[in-house]
């Protein structure tokens, strides 16, 4: 999401990535409530067209964080960096004027009349820079003069007369050169008395430009702001935005959730391609979204805020580390298990717990890992495929095929339209086996499929 | 001063040298001595580094870029802070080159300074746009011609030619070598819906068919042309080549049974680095070569002082040039 967050700064971009995961529901909130003043800001037309001009404005900003660490350390700024201090004064006092009716905007930046008036005696605000006579009213004369004998050493032949001139155009030169340095020395030292101010007006068009993009973002995705604080993490209507993109790009249906996650351990099961993974990558995502201050993909959300979100997704092999996927994916959930005993409050998310071991293991190791997590002071959501699993933990199952799907002709470019992806509870007793019938739709070979009917028929006669 | 009302008649202009010492900078600084006291406003850059105040290749002394009061350069960041110029900046944009952005400057002073600018085409291209926002009447960018060189001149509308004694130092010889420059840039522009396709193309070789589709030939250099030799006409006779194109490529065409009905389409004319015999006798069989961005050639200086010691006799190369090119030639050491 951060990737297409519309940032017109480099600046941004680089707090945006500095920026904390949030934990305390004061932060949070007041985030969201920031990017919730900035949606309904935007959300009437005149101001949009103001916003439009700041981000416009915004988009001139240089990242000016190198000159201010110069001006702390009592460097003395060159010319160049003194030019990108007033440029960014003035662009700052530009768009202080044009958020003047926001204040919640406005507030974000301190007033820099100052510095303009340190870099602008002139008082003309042009964004243009050099050492002109208001800062030194004797440099006028002295390059007037450096004009006079420089015209004159232009004619001049080479001779004792020229060599005077030359002489003198040298002691002017380092004469001037050195009423320049001290400007320098001295509007670096006005400066620092204001470098304060000048870094809060950096960090301030940082946020301005994030609060933008994040609520511009928030419109354009239908997000919501979610109801943080709670104890509990709800939501109706939960989307992954850019999966919702695509298809309705493609004119295909996406069918968003309703899903609770309570504190302990929830199992989810449910066929192949019924979105599991897809739900748990929502789950993460909106959690994270919503403590870094974004607004969330639902239609409704309240979000009980964890520490941290730990994640466990399948395909992790690492060969160069010499570890099997079974070996990485139990690596990963016993660093899961050791935070959760720390009663940390956690957001887990497991996908496929155990897939590529034996089954009859298998089993034992989810029912464990549920058993403990179901213990902690975590929220863990663990999808399976495993049936008849012992854990008394709460049990979720994906629908999967709707009734309309008996008979329909279904190809693997529109198994989506006959998936219900909405979750319902597991009794346990009506455990999904579509795992052949998807095979069938996808057009894999007919031998595997009635051979593997064959086998299935067998073990129920064995039973 | 027929020159400078020549000169005036372009919005950008590119100073080229054919060889070193051949009176680029010379040129140069007459140009901008006689544009100062104009009501003219002048901006000035130049393709990668330029105005060093001795020639880094040959060792010679080399006259410095002079600047007049009110006229605005582009420098980088590192020769900003050397110049000795008074000059007040007006921008540092966000072209990034090897020492640093660029910096365009007003000149408060007159002086002498290190000219720098972007190392690149599109940069180079958007850099003399952008100087519409300062009212610049002339833009006069440094250029110059080499393999080595990302940018091309030939961005500009106008361009002026320098060469001389360190080009050549036999009169005929010289007359020749330069006739040759002057005909590729005389070389005729293609039409401006293929113009349009071919100029977002970078590198690759493309067949254009007579519905001016482009077709790309999966071939990345010209040296690869061998590979591909089965599949380069089926599509017609049309040719694009992104890249340098060299004696080896005009050789194998002119080889081929259709030669007579070959076009060859180049970027510009500074992408063409074949020899002189070669490219003739590609053109003598039928074949025809046009390019995408054309110049128009404004003048051609001469400088009959090579850093050798030779010294040609100026007005007999002025006329003998003047009869060849059929355009304004100027002796440098008598502007």
């Amino acid at each position: 999401m951060v990737d297409r967050l519309d940032l017109k700064s480099g600046l941004a971009h680089r707090m945006l990535l500095a920026s904390p995961f949030l934990i305390s529901p004061e932060d949070v909130l007041y985030q969201l409530q920031q990017v919730s003043q900035t949606v309904n800001t935007l959300n009437l037309e005149q101001n949009r067209t103001i916003l439009d001009k700041v981000s416009i404005k915004i988009s001139q900003v240089r990242d000016i964080a190198g000159t201010i660490k110069n001006i702390l350390n009592r460097l003395t700024l060159n010319d160049i960096e003194l030019f990108e201090v007033k440029n960014f004064a003035l662009i700052v006092s530009d768009i202080t004027q044009l958020i003047a009716p926001f204040q919640f905007l406005s507030q974000q930046l301190p007033n820099l009349e100052n510095i303009i008036q340190i870099l602008d005696p002139e008082g003309n605000r042009i964004p243009s820079f050099y050492i002109n006579n208001y800062f030194a009213p004797e440099l006028g004369e002295l390059r007037k003069k450096l004009i006079g004998i420089e015209f004159q050493l232009e004619d001049a032949e080479i001779n004792t007369d020229s060599k005077q001139l030359q002489k003198q155009s040298d002691e002017l030169r380092s004469r001037i050169t050195e009423i320049e340095d001290n400007v320098r020395q001295n509007l670096s030292d006005k400066l620092f008395e204001s470098v304060a101010a000048i870094d809060k007006a950096l960090c301030g068009i940082g946020n301005i430009d994030i609060l933008i993009a994040k609520a511009k973002q928030a419109i354009a995705e239908k997000l919501i702001m979610p109801e943080v604080g709670g104890d509990v993490t709800s939501y109706n209507g939960l989307f992954y935005p850019q999966l919702k993109t695509t298809l309705e790009q493609a004119k295909k249906r996406y069918q968003p959730i309703d899903v609770d996650v309570f504190k302990g351990t929830c199992l989810i099961t449910g066929a192949n391609m019924a979105g599991k993974t897809v739900l748990l990558k929502t789950l993460a995502l909106s959690q994270a979204m919503c403590q870094f201050g974004f607004f969330v993909p639902a239609t409704g959300a309240k979000i009980a805020l964890v520490e941290q979100i730990l994640f466990s997704i399948a395909d992790e092999q690492s060969e160069l580390s010499g570890l099997s996927s079974y070996a990485s994916e139990m690596l990963k959930v016993d660093h899961i298990v050791q935070q959760a005993k720390k009663q940390r409050p956690l957001l887990v998310l497991i996908d496929e717990l155990a897939r590529t071991t034996n089954p009859t293991e298998g089993r034992a190791i989810v029912s464990a890992v549920a058993n403990i997590l179901d213990g902690c002071n975590v929220r863990a959501v663990i999808t399976t495929h495993y049936s008849g699993l012992s854990t008394q933990c709460r049990k979720l199952r994906v629908k999967g095929f709707m009734e309309k799907s008996e008979g329909a002709t279904i190809t693997v470019k529109n198994i989506g339209d006959y998936i219900d992806y909405s979750l319902i509870d597991d009794d346990g007793a009506n455990v999904p086996h579509e795992a052949l019938r998807i095979a069938q739709i996808l057009g894999v070979d007919a031998d595997i499929l009635s051979e593997a009917s064959k086998q299935l028929d067998m073990d129920k006669d064995n039973n | 001063m027929p020159f400078i009302k020549d000169v005036l008649t372009y919005k950008s202009l590119s100073i080229v040298g054919l060889e070193k010492n051949t009176g680029k900078t010379e040129t140069l600084n007459y140009i901008l001595g006689r544009l100062k006291n104009m009501d003219k406003r002048v901006a000035l850059t130049s393709i990668g580094i330029d105005g060093e105040s001795r020639d880094i290749v040959t060792d010679t002394q080399k006259p410095e870029i002079r600047i007049y009061q009110g006229m605005i350069f582009i420098s980088t960041e590192k020769h900003y802070l050397q110049r000795r110029i008074t000059s007040e900046i007006l921008e540092v944009s966000n072209i990034h080159t090897s020492l640093g952005r660029l910096v365009v400057a007003k000149a408060i002073s007159s002086d002498k300074v290190l000219l720098s600018g972007p190392a690149d085409t599109q940069n180079l291209k958007a850099l003399i746009a952008s100087m519409a926002k300062y009212d610049v009447d002339l833009t006069m960018v440094d250029g110059a011609l080499s393999r080595l060189s990302l940018a091309s001149p030939v961005v500009t509308e106008g361009m002026i030619l320098t060469t001389g004694a360190a080009y050549s130092a036999n009169i005929p010889v010289l007359v020749r070598k330069t006739k040759f420059i002057h005909d590729l840039i005389n070389l005729p522009e293609v039409e401006p819906e293929l113009k349009q396709k071919l100029d977002l193309i970078n590198s690759g070789i493309i067949a254009i068919d007579s519905e001016n589709s482009l077709h790309d030939l999966n071939v990345q250099s010209v040296f690869m042309l061998k590979k591909a030799k089965d599949k380069i006409f089926t599509y017609g006779n049309r040719l694009f080549v992104a890249g340098a194109t060299s004696n080896y490529l005009f050789e194998f065409l002119r080889m081929q049974k259709n030669v007579a009905g070959i076009e060859l389409v180049v970027k510009d004319f500074s992408r063409i680095f074949a020899s002189p015999d070669v490219y003739y006798s590609f053109i003598q069989k039928g074949g025809k070569v046009k390019v995408i961005n054309r110049t128009k050639l404004a003048a051609v200086c001469i400088n009959p002082v090579s850093p050798q010691g030779y010294n040609l006799n100026s007005d007999e190369l002025k006329v003998a040039m003047q009869d060849a090119l059929q355009i304004p030639v100027y002796d440098v050491k008598k502007l």
